[in-house]
């Protein structure tokens, strides 16, 4: 079977090759992977507001990725948890994540005053957990016009790791797929990225996530 | 495997070729040149257009039935003043009853002579092809057209003809000559009636592909930073990947002859 099969155009970036995009894209924007509350937006960090609730008023707390490594279909992760399945068409994805959070009103030592500011400080003791993150997805095409379109990447589940019990697992892996989705999504792909001077892409099918490949198949404008 | 393979087939390839045209769009040059009196001023406008792609395994493009649609104008001024002195008629004065009565001084100055010839017409080719792709000394990847060959070029009966005027007039020229004349101009006859017979059946490229085979054009220029997203803002600068390696092959292993693009990229 030739690459281009029925079509005219083929292209097909490796997972390999869109690791690498991951880390240029993160590491030219880490904003994309850190949010918190307790800073002001930067190429580093996204503010985010505060969780607010009576009488503890401003409640912060931080999110942190870090640069997610996809596999594409067929499983070549080595280590994908269960229940997850990697089926035809999807990629996983596996990062971690993060969270950090602000506790009020607790002493830093047992004989320190109570922490009562609603802005962190250096002296604020942050509660740290660092959790492991598996997820499946598959790309997602939105094109606008022949030759103009971006891709990006969705998720549709998300294990963590060694988390119990089950419930708070549940919670916390609704929680994260919806922040590691969104931070996936920010990934957008233009198609001018795969044009040239002399000709547009025109994508008629794709992409096809097999053979370790996101597969695209098309027309030149 | 690469980071990105790319492939496009023989129509998408012919596609290229045509939009590839478009871009080139007319190319001009002129120039000029002296040897002793004459002067030459000469121009050429090319453009390409037509022509299919034609893709043989492992490396080589062929283009074609492509027009290459040319203007010819060339001027040869020659200054008759250079090799013929200019003279005057002396001034000549006679007395007469009335007073003296001259003639007044007339000079010569010859004149230059210019000659003109424009020519315009269409020559159809087929042309084999190879890339070259290397990383060059700006840090970018450039794609050199190599010429393998030219199966087939043909002039058209018009041009077949001018140049057998040429031939013609040249032989003139030469055939007075003391001893190598005649032999000069049978030689020239010889070689204008061979291009001429050559160019009107379609045989002159494989005349000139020794000549021109190694030829190499550039036709594409890529900067080894490869911007992927522009800027967005102040918080969002542009993402750019390296471009570690770049190949181009053709392969028809999978039942069709596709122009194979592979790249390995780095953060």
């Amino acid at each position: 079977m030739s690459l281009t099969e029925a079509e005219h155009v083929f292209a097909g970036p490796h997972e390999s090759g869109v690791n690498d995009l991951f880390t240029a894209v993160f590491t030219a924007r880490p904003r994309l992977l850190n949010y918190a509350s307790f800073v002001t937006t930067s190429v580093s960090v996204t503010n985010i507001p505060p969780i607010s609730f009576p009488m503890v008023g401003n409640i912060h707390y931080a999110v942190l990725f870090s640069i997610p490594v996809a596999d594409f279909h067929p499983d070549s992760s080595g280590g994908m948890p269960s229940p997850l399945t990697l089926g035809p068409g999807e990629f996983s994805v596996r990062s971690t994540v993060t969270l950090i959070i602000f506790c009020q009103g607790e002493r830093k030592g047992r004989d320190g005053p109570p922490i009562t500011t609603h802005m962190p400080t250096p002296s604020t003791a942050p509660i740290i957990a660092k959790l492991d993150v598996w997820g499946v997805g598959a790309p997602v095409v939105t094109a606008f016009a022949p030759g103009s379109g971006e891709i990006t990447f969705r998720l549709r589940a998300v294990e963590l790791v060694d988390v119990a019990p089950d419930e708070l697992e549940s919670l916390l892996e609704c929680l994260i797929r919806m922040l590691l989705d969104a931070v996936l999504q920010q990934v957008r792909l233009p198609f001018s990225s795969l044009n040239a001077d002399f000709f547009l892409l025109n994508l008629l099918r794709g992409p096809e996530v097999e053979d370790d490949q996101a597969k695209l198949y098309g027309d030149i404008v | 495997m690469p980071d990105i393979t790319a492939a496009v087939d023989e129509v998408a390839a012919s596609t290229l070729l045509a939009n590839g045209q478009t871009l080139l769009g007319t190319q001009s040059v002129s120039d000029s040149g002296s040897l002793g009196p004459f002067n030459a001023t000469w121009g050429a406008t090319a453009s390409f257009s037509g022509g299919s792609v034609d893709l043989v395994p492992p490396d080589v493009v062929r283009i074609t039935d492509c027009d290459l649609n040319y203007s010819l104008n060339f001027t040869l001024s020659f200054d008759l003043s250079s090799i013929i002195p200019d003279f005057c008629l002396p001034r000549i004065c006679i007395p007469t009853p009335f007073g003296r009565i001259c003639t007044p001084r007339i000079c010569i100055d010859w004149p230059s002579i210019s000659i003109p010839i424009s020519f315009s017409d269409v020559v159809k080719f087929t042309a084999d092809f190879r890339f070259n792709v290397f990383l060059n000394s700006s840090s970018e990847w450039q794609v050199d057209a190599v010429i393998v060959g030219i199966p087939f070029l043909q002039l058209s009966p018009a041009a077949t003809a001018i140049l057998s005027a040429i031939g013609l007039a040249a032989a003139a020229i030469l055939a007075p000559i003391p001893f190598i004349g005649p032999l000069l101009a049978g030689a020239v006859l010889l070689i204008t009636a061979t291009i001429g017979i050559a160019g009107l059946t379609g045989f002159l490229g494989t005349l000139l592909s020794p000549f021109v085979s190694g030829l190499s054009f550039t036709v594409y220029k890529q900067p080894q930073v490869f911007p992927v997203l522009p800027a967005s803002g102040p918080f969002d600068p542009a993402v750019n990947v390296n471009l570690d390696s770049v190949a181009v092959a053709v392969d028809g292993s999978g039942g069709e002859d596709e122009l194979v693009l592979t790249v390995d990229i780095s953060a």
